[in-house]
């Protein structure tokens, strides 16, 4: 299966944008580990890499690329974390993606496969005793197969949850006093690695995130460009629901697209 | 045939051959010894002989001595900076080679080391008390930096030949820029030395034994089917310049293989057990033993070594390495913990990266 040419373009493309992307990270997180970066442009510039989708047929169309274990360190505890004696905690992401370059640049659904994992382990010490600790968040793109019927809980197609099975899965966990269950499947806007990471930053590092965001022209342009090919879909065909005049939206200080989702630039 | 190697020091004859002895063990090279002169005069008589030599080496004080017919009042810097400008005269070298530096530790530290600007002059430094343990691995080294000049030299701008790849395409197009690439005022020796120090000596596009061992988890001095795992690896095996002598695997051709065979599972998301029992299971390969984890680490998904121990390390439990800018496809370079708290890393020559400070205290009380 030969891949057309406009699709390597793309394809290329994203893998420059990918690189320019790693580029600023190290400028602001020098710490940061972000080597497979380079593993996912080699793949989006394979000429004979045809991204596979679980249970579908693929198609020379398709980009996507891996990315795991992209680690940044904190350099201080977040507020609120539990259990105190806790230290070295780290950010560990992995985001496999996958769409059709056909879908890029129109208002259809951005992905064909989206698993985005957040994964934040520590090291507790106390009593002499030293132990991993570890919590978890992910964001998917729901699976959905013919023969589902209704489905047992909403999922909206593009979902963020805390822990879920990822987490009860984990060897050897024990929980204390937290309850674990299968918590709520919260509709997000879809993110692949430029929003993804943006979106952590924002979430866990927040000030380097602010320096990123008011000294980086190419950081800004980045998300920018990335926000109009995956989130503008997602955010019109949600909002296509009802019809609205665009002279009849209100903007002022306190109700604006900024104060609804403050990653938008 | 053994190459030609011209050894210029103003030593005692006998010593110098010691030192000559000792580096050509093997018979890779030949060496002759010459007495330094007045500065003219000896790059006169280079000139004169080119054709009797592949490599130089130069004693670091060819002043020392000032008795007899032949003295000199110039040391090797000097020499070597005067025969690489000789290298594109009309009436000079026809062919640049390697000029490779000899000299006690003591006389490094105190003339060369902090005298930066001459340190491109050189190929390889060689001290004179390392050549009795390791004369055999200097040999090596020598000759296949003598013949990486001839590579370079027959295929200047032919980096694929170069690096013996069926395509430069095939490399990442950030390494050599277009001033490379077209052959705008480079040197055989910058090319040479640019691709020793920054492709084969730093992890990136290629990768070491000990790297690639610690990416598919197997602890390899302990494993007698690692012999068996290389042989499934030759295909990524690197066979350009210097590979002679360094053994080194392209990092991007081991993942293509392992996406081959392994369906894409993602291999650096795998504990370095599960890595093991999928190579066993694949290839029935019995004999391999899995890579353990340096004390106080925390993960076995190894990806990278810690560079004190040279053992396998997850990038999450390591500690930058503090040191000069790295490409952006070099790798980055780590110490464990451990390494650090037994004072390894620093006895090694290695510090951690100032911005590791604070993370480095708070884990060090806790270990106190």
């Amino acid at each position: 299966m030969d891949i057309p040419i406009a699709v390597m373009k793309k394809r290329q493309k994203l893998a420059i944008d990918l690189r320019k992307l790693a580029g600023v990270l190290y400028e602001y997180f020098p710490t940061a580990d972000l080597s497979s970066i380079e593993s996912a442009t080699t793949q989006l510039r394979d000429l004979n890499f045809i991204p596979q989708i679980h249970r579908e047929a693929s198609n020379s169309n398709f980009w996507g690329y891996n990315l795991n274990r992209l680690i940044f360190n904190f350099d201080t505890l977040p507020r609120h974390t539990r259990p105190l004696n806790c230290i070295d905690l780290k950010l560990i992401l992995d985001i496999n993606a996958v769409g059709d370059c056909m879908d890029l640049g129109n208002l259809n659904d951005p992905f064909k496969w989206l698993e985005f994992n957040i994964v934040i382990e520590g090291t507790k010490f106390g009593n002499k005793k030293i132990k991993q600790v570890s919590t978890s968040y992910h964001l998917d793109r729901h699976i959905f197969n013919e023969d589902d019927g209704e489905p047992e809980f909403a999922h909206p197609i593009y979902h963020f949850q805390f822990g879920g099975r990822k987490l009860a899965q984990y060897e050897g966990l024990k929980t204390g006093d937290l309850l674990i269950l299968d918590s709520p499947r919260i509709g997000h806007y879809p993110m692949e690695a430029i929003l993804g990471i943006d979106f952590i930053l924002s979430n866990f590092f927040p000030k380097r995130w602010g320096i990123m965001r008011s000294e980086s022209s190419e950081y800004i342009n980045l998300v920018e460009e990335y926000q109009e090919l995956i989130l503008k879909p997602y955010v019109h065909t949600h909002a296509s629901k009802w019809q609205y005049l665009q002279a009849s939206i209100v903007n002022n200080n306190f109700w604006n697209h900024a104060m609804i989702c403050p990653q938008l630039i | 045939m053994p190459y030609k190697i011209l050894y210029i020091d103003d030593e005692d004859e006998q010593r110098s051959q010691t030192y000559a002895d000792g580096l050509s063990g093997l018979g890779l090279v030949e060496i002759s010894i010459e007495k330094p002169t007045s500065f003219e005069q000896l790059l006169n008589e280079l000139v004169e002989k080119q054709d009797s030599f592949d490599a130089l080496i130069l004693d670091l004080k060819l002043d020392g001595n000032q008795q007899g017919d032949r003295i000199a009042k110039y040391t090797a810097p000097s020499l070597a900076a005067g025969i690489r400008s000789k290298c594109f005269n009309d009436d000079g070298f026809r062919n640049e080679f390697p000029i490779f530096l000899l000299s006690s530790s003591e006389n490094l530290k105190k003339y060369y080391d902090p005298d930066s600007s001459s340190h491109d002059l050189f190929d390889f430094t060689i001290t004179k008390t390392s050549i009795g343990e390791f004369g055999v691995n200097h040999e090596k080294r020598i000759t296949s930096i003598i013949e990486a000049y001839q590579i370079i030299n027959d295929n200047k701008t032919d980096f694929a030949k170069i690096l013996g790849v069926p395509s430069i395409n095939l490399v990442d197009d950030r390494i050599f820029t277009s001033r490379f690439l077209h052959g705008e005022d480079t040197s055989v020796s910058e090319i040479s030395q640019f691709i020793f120090h920054e492709i084969i000596l730093k992890s990136g596009v290629l990768i070491t034994q000990d790297i690639l061992a610690a990416r598919l988890g197997i602890d390899y001095n302990k494993s007698e089917d690692w012999k068996s795992i290389l042989e499934l690896l030759d295909d990524s095996k690197y066979s350009g310049v210097f590979g002679s002598s360094f053994k080194r695997w392209w990092a991007i051709d081991f993942m293509k293989w392992w996406n081959l065979n392994f369906n894409n599972i993602p291999l650096i998301r795998l504990e370095a057990s599960e890595r093991v029992k999928l190579i066993s299971e694949k290839f029935n390969l019995k004999q391999l033993v899995e890579a353990t984890k340096i004390d106080k680490a925390t993960s076995n998904k190894f990806w990278t070594i810690c560079q004190a121990y040279k053992l396998p390390l997850d990038p999450k439990d390591g500690f930058l390495i503090d040191g000069n800018q790295i490409f952006p496809w070099q790798d980055k370079r780590y110490l464990s913990l451990e390494s650090i708290l037994e004072r390894d890393a620093m006895d090694n020559g290695f510090r951690i990266h100032p911005l590791e400070k604070q993370r480095f205290e708070d884990l060090k009380k806790e270990y106190l």
